[in-house]
């Protein structure tokens, strides 16, 4: 459903810019959670951008449902890492509500709505909060709220749940699994850590060390749900991803120890 | 303490349990305030005694004295008010300018671009130094001293509004990309609420600018207003009318500040949240 | 309330020559419509404002008013600074001296300079003394307030690992409290010199006889509007060159303050 096709990505302004892609091949099928694994700098985020449509890429295509994306749409919607995109001047509820404002959806059918997606994320009672009120697990849950709303068939979600305490992650991954199951969307999620990724992931692609970075490999993670930690077949996943993982995050560590040493020259 | 009382004491009166918090947030406020006046009175009245020339530096008494005086026949009030009526109109006016300009010059970045050597250069040149050219412009009546007001907050809302639309963070504007907002949706729902805090920091900056500058104006050329005032007081070598028309300068604009910070809170309270 | 708003520090690049053509179009355009449309009273064009920049240039009176506000500006703006940050530092490490003065200076903030004047004039007679204090005053605040705001923005771990490493309470106002707020001190002290560029035209207001306040005021009694443009221009671009010179020496010997 979703298609990487050769996808290469420099930042514009002069052909002396490195790429961050390149040759960038994923493919994502229906329903599917399949997660990006990557050390820092790899570009992960920058895939999220492209298939968002927040940047085009250079060369390549990303289609989705067979038809190349040309910007950003209701149906990608992003759950961004950290709260800066939530607007601080509205309430959790027309937080929520903001994207069906935006589609014209008249008042009181809106404000239903966003009540009964407040309420499947667990947060009833708070609707009339600002986000400057909440916890930074709520905040992530309006996040999550706000996108399903729309019923947007496809969630991008970049690395949430980096900025919040192990144990509200752990409270998050599970309703995001639980929430998952229950409407059946396609989610791209990117992350750095290896336990979150085969917690919850359909499949999951490693990418290589940046700079010209690309899917190493993509492995299919086949547990049932709900998957615990400590079962041997999670440390067996565990150690499977850690192996690929392990010489792209050196590669990524010798890469900046280099760029410091020319930087320093 | 003095930049937090207005607004803590406008959601203390919020609340049901309010009104005594609002008390106690006012009688804190007397002390805080009080006692270091009491003691600025008390020391003014040593140094007038020590200079010991009543006509050259008058006592806190003797201006309290002069003071209740020009306020029983009406000439503060008169000077007062035209000084305010000048300001308030010429306020209100560039604001409004200084908020629709700022929007979009910060909206557009090749216009902000095209802008900001002007803007570099008139930062020296604000104010004061407009009023020559507005006398010859607009005569010597009042229209001169209130463009002279609406031009220098209109510069400093422009400022901060242009500040404010800088600063508003990628992830809101990608956010309403992803809910396929149009341009003018993204404009009025996104841009405009996150930067009326800038603008409204910039309207309070130049309120306290007006005041400078309206003073300025009136000594330059006027027949009535505190400047004035102050000015004929100094030609008469009355020193404690000069005191009074300083005190009343710092009242008002006290008062000014304070009302529209309160405003501010009131009515756009929620504009100022954070994350 | 210290911190206004400042201009970036760009490096020239896209924004440099749209500038620079901007400001080109502007002059053309001023020159056609001056021309045109008013009389040299109401808007001299450009040139007739350059050939009398030429003029006073050549007998000396523009670096007469140039000489007498730049005087003026920069003894006023280093007393005033030393001032500030003397009384912003101590208000900022020592509550007591916080507590009593905020109030004072929460008051005097709407006085505004020129209010000063007056009483000066008084007090110190109508020499350079009034018109240097003046400025003192302007730029005092200014520093102080911006001094205030960079103690109070250090962060409290910073103190705490200085206290953690046995520093006296004196070590600490020297070697963390002072350099950590070099940089709004700086910020500071460049606001203070734009607003010393804006006070200097009140502060030659009465009893000058030279300067380019005096200059813009007293020209518009005989209808030499060329001139006053002629000092909001020669104003204008000092202070501009005084602000990237400011800039140029912080970047050089300050850098290492992490500042723009």
């Amino acid at each position: 459903m979703i298609r990487f096709e050769g996808v290469g990505f420099r930042f514009g302004g002069g052909s002396d810019r490195p790429w961050v892609l390149s040759d960038f091949d994923l493919r994502i099928a229906h329903g599917e959670f399949h997660l990006v694994l990557g050390p820092s700098g790899c570009g992960k985020t920058t895939a999220l951008n492209l298939l968002a449509g927040f940047e085009q890429p250079t060369t390549g295509a990303i289609l989705v449902d067979e038809r190349r994306i040309t910007g950003a749409g209701v149906d990608r919607i992003v759950i961004f890492q950290g709260d800066d995109s939530l607007y601080p001047w509205l309430t959790a509820i027309e937080n929520v509500e903001f994207g069906l404002r935006v589609q014209g959806v008249p008042a009181a059918g809106r404000r239903a709505k966003a009540r009964e997606y407040l309420a499947m994320v667990g947060l009833s009672g708070h609707e009339s909060k600002f986000p400057g009120e909440l916890s930074g697990g709520m905040k992530q849950r309006i996040q999550i709220a706000r996108a399903l709303v729309c019923q947007s068939p496809v969630l991008l979600m970049d690395e949430p749940f980096a900025a919040v305490d192990a144990q509200t992650r752990s409270m998050l991954q599970e309703e995001l699994s639980l929430i998952w199951q229950r409407t059946a969307c396609t989610i791209f999620f990117i992350t750095h850590d290896i336990s979150e990724a085969i917690l919850l992931a359909d499949r999951i692609s490693v990418m290589q060390a940046g700079p010209a970075s690309r899917i190493k490999e993509t492995i299919a993670v086949d547990m049932p749900r709900p998957r615990s930690p400590a079962s041997a077949d999670f440390a067996h996943y565990y150690q499977r991803v850690h192996a690929i993982l392990a010489g792209e995050v050196q590669r990524a560590a010798r890469t900046e120890r280099e760029s410091q040493k020319s930087k320093s020259a | 303490m003095s930049t937090h009382t207005a607004p803590a004491l406008a959601s203390a009166m919020a609340s049901p349990r309010g009104v005594s918090r609002a008390l106690r947030l006012l009688g804190g406020g007397l002390l805080t305030y009080g006692l270091p006046i009491a003691t600025f009175l008390f020391l003014w009245e040593l140094w007038s005694d020590a200079y010991g020339v009543p006509q050259l530096f008058p006592s806190p008494r003797a201006t309290a004295r002069t003071f209740w005086q020009i306020v029983a026949d009406g000439t503060l009030l008169h000077d007062a008010a035209t000084s305010m009526l000048r300001i308030v109109v010429g306020f209100l006016i560039g604001s409004a300018i200084g908020a629709l300009l700022g929007l979009l010059i910060g909206t557009f970045r090749i216009v902000r671009e095209m802008l900001d050597p002007y803007v570099n250069f008139l930062r020296f040149v604000s104010g004061v130094a407009w009023i020559s050219i507005f006398i010859v412009w607009f005569g010597i009546g009042e229209i001169s001293k209130v463009v002279l007001i609406v031009y220098t907050t209109c510069f400093g809302v422009l400022l901060n509004t242009v500040a404010g639309v800088a600063a508003v963070s990628r992830n809101k504007l990608r956010l309403a990309q992803c809910f396929g907002a149009s341009a003018t949706q993204i404009f009025f729902w996104v841009t405009l609420p996150s930067t009326t805090r800038y603008i409204l920091t910039g309207m309070r900056l130049s309120m306290a600018n007006a005041f400078l500058v309206i003073v300025a104006a009136e000594m330059v050329q006027a027949d009535s207003g505190l400047g004035f005032a102050i000015m004929a007081a100094r030609q008469f070598l009355a020193p404690d009318l000069i005191f009074c028309g300083m005190i009343t300068l710092g009242v008002l604009g006290l008062l000014s500040d304070r009302m529209l910070m309160l405003a501010s809170r009131l009515l756009f309270g929620r504009y100022y949240r954070h994350n | 309330m210290a911190a206004t708003v400042l201009p970036s520090t760009r490096i020239p690049g896209r924004g440099f020559v749209v500038g620079a053509l901007a400001l080109v179009a502007g002059a053309i355009a001023w020159e056609i419509l001056a021309r045109r449309y008013f009389t040299p009273v109401r808007l001299p064009p450009l040139s007739q404002i350059w050939d009398r920049a030429v003029e006073t240039a050549m007998d000396g009176r523009l670096l007469q008013h140039i000489g007498a506000s730049m005087f003026r500006i920069l003894a006023g703006f280093i007393v005033g600074s030393v001032v500030g940050i003397v009384l912003g530092l101590a208000m900022g490490a020592f509550a007591s001296v916080r507590r009593f003065l905020d109030p004072i200076v929460n008051f005097l903030r709407f006085i505004p300079p020129i209010a000063w004047l007056s009483p000066f004039l008084i007090w110190f007679g109508i020499g350079e003394t009034t018109k240097v204090l003046l400025i003192v005053y302007t730029v005092t605040f200014m520093v102080m307030l911006n001094t205030l705001a960079g103690i109070v923005a250090i962060p409290r771990n910073r103190i705490r690992v200085a206290q953690c490493l046995g520093a006296s309470r004196l070590q600490v106002f020297f070697l963390v409290m002072t350099p950590a707020s070099v940089a709004y001190i700086l910020t500071g002290m460049r606001i203070a010199m734009t607003n010393a560029f804006v006070t200097i035209v009140t502060a030659e207001m009465i009893a000058a006889q030279a300067g380019l306040g005096y200059l813009i005021l007293v020209s518009k009694n005989f209808g030499g509007t060329d001139l006053i443009f002629l000092g909001m221009i020669t104003l204008g671009i000092l202070g501009f060159l005084t602000d990237r010179a400011f800039v140029y020496a912080i970047r050089r010997y300050a850098h290492r303050y992490h500042l723009q």
